[in-house]
């Protein structure tokens, strides 16, 4: 068994202290950093240093976590990946007013499948 | 330097305490081991209470889940209600009962291991508990 296995299963677990959390989050393995941001334990300020990780898919998981401030969604939401931006406007819990603006996305994709989460909460286009 | 890593082992098994001695001792990283036998020393121990009032705090407890008097799982509801420990537990069984991880996840246990156990476990684990969760004490 590896570092990063061991790793990988403490990133993931509720019961790791904030502290180890903090540490792990400076992994050079994007799937840790990935566990991190989806662990319901790792605190406010670790996932605000998360915001600029490299990795998209680091990011995309963080805009999925609920302890993240709207306001850093609304930053995710014009994060330069579009696969990041396409990833929030598919999540049927993100915010309308982040889907709001996803919908009016440079990239069309991005903009369509905001509009078609938007309606799938009820919500009609003209 | 660092502290040798004082570990609490809490095994019943005679075979499986040395199997798990013998992969700490492969492991190369230093440790001082103290094997307790069932629950209610592990408790003991942990609150420095007779006969181990003047034993060192452990750094990390490798927990069977299936000991006479108290099992883990007893163990781990005991000590949850004694309030939260800081020490890092790594519960051991040869159990593939989902219910049983869960329940013991749900009760703080920070990590599991198969038996029997290897030192590519074992590893990995003291280093993360040594450089990670005690990074305090390092020098």
């Amino acid at each position: 068994m590896k570092s990063n296995d061991v790793y990988y299963i403490f990133a993931g677990n509720p019961n790791t202290p904030c502290l180890v959390l903090e540490q792990l989050a400076r992994s050079q393995n994007e799937q840790i950093r990935r566990r991190i941001v989806e662990n319901e334990a790792t605190e406010l300020s670790t996932l605000l240093q998360m915001m600029d990780d490299s990795n998209p898919e680091v990011r995309l998981a963080l805009a999925s976590n609920p302890k993240l401030p709207l306001i850093c969604l609304q930053a995710l939401a014009r994060d330069y990946s579009e696969d990041v931006r396409f990833g929030i406007a598919e999540n049927a819990n993100t915010h309308l007013s982040i889907l709001w603006i996803l919908a009016e996305d440079e990239n069309p994709l991005v903009a369509t499948r905001a509009k078609k989460t938007l309606l799938a909460r009820g919500i009609l286009f003209n | 330097m660092k502290a040798p890593i004082q570990v609490l082992l809490a095994e019943d098994n005679p075979d499986d305490a040395l199997l798990l001695k013998e992969a700490l001792a492969d492991t190369r990283i230093d440790h001082v081991l103290t094997t307790v036998s069932d629950g209610t020393e592990v408790l003991a121990y942990l609150a420095g209470e007779a006969p181990f009032e003047s034993t060192q705090k452990p750094d990390i407890l490798f927990l069977d889940l299936n000991m006479p008097k108290m099992g883990g799982l007893d163990v781990l509801q005991e000590l949850n209600k004694r309030g939260v420990s800081k020490i890092p537990i790594v519960v051991l069984t040869v159990s593939n009962d989902k219910e049983e991880i869960l329940q013991a996840l749900k009760l703080r246990m920070n990590y599991y291991i198969r038996k029997p156990v290897d030192d590519s476990q074992l590893k990995p684990l003291l280093s993360l508990i040594s450089d990670m969760w005690y990074p305090q004490e390092a020098s």
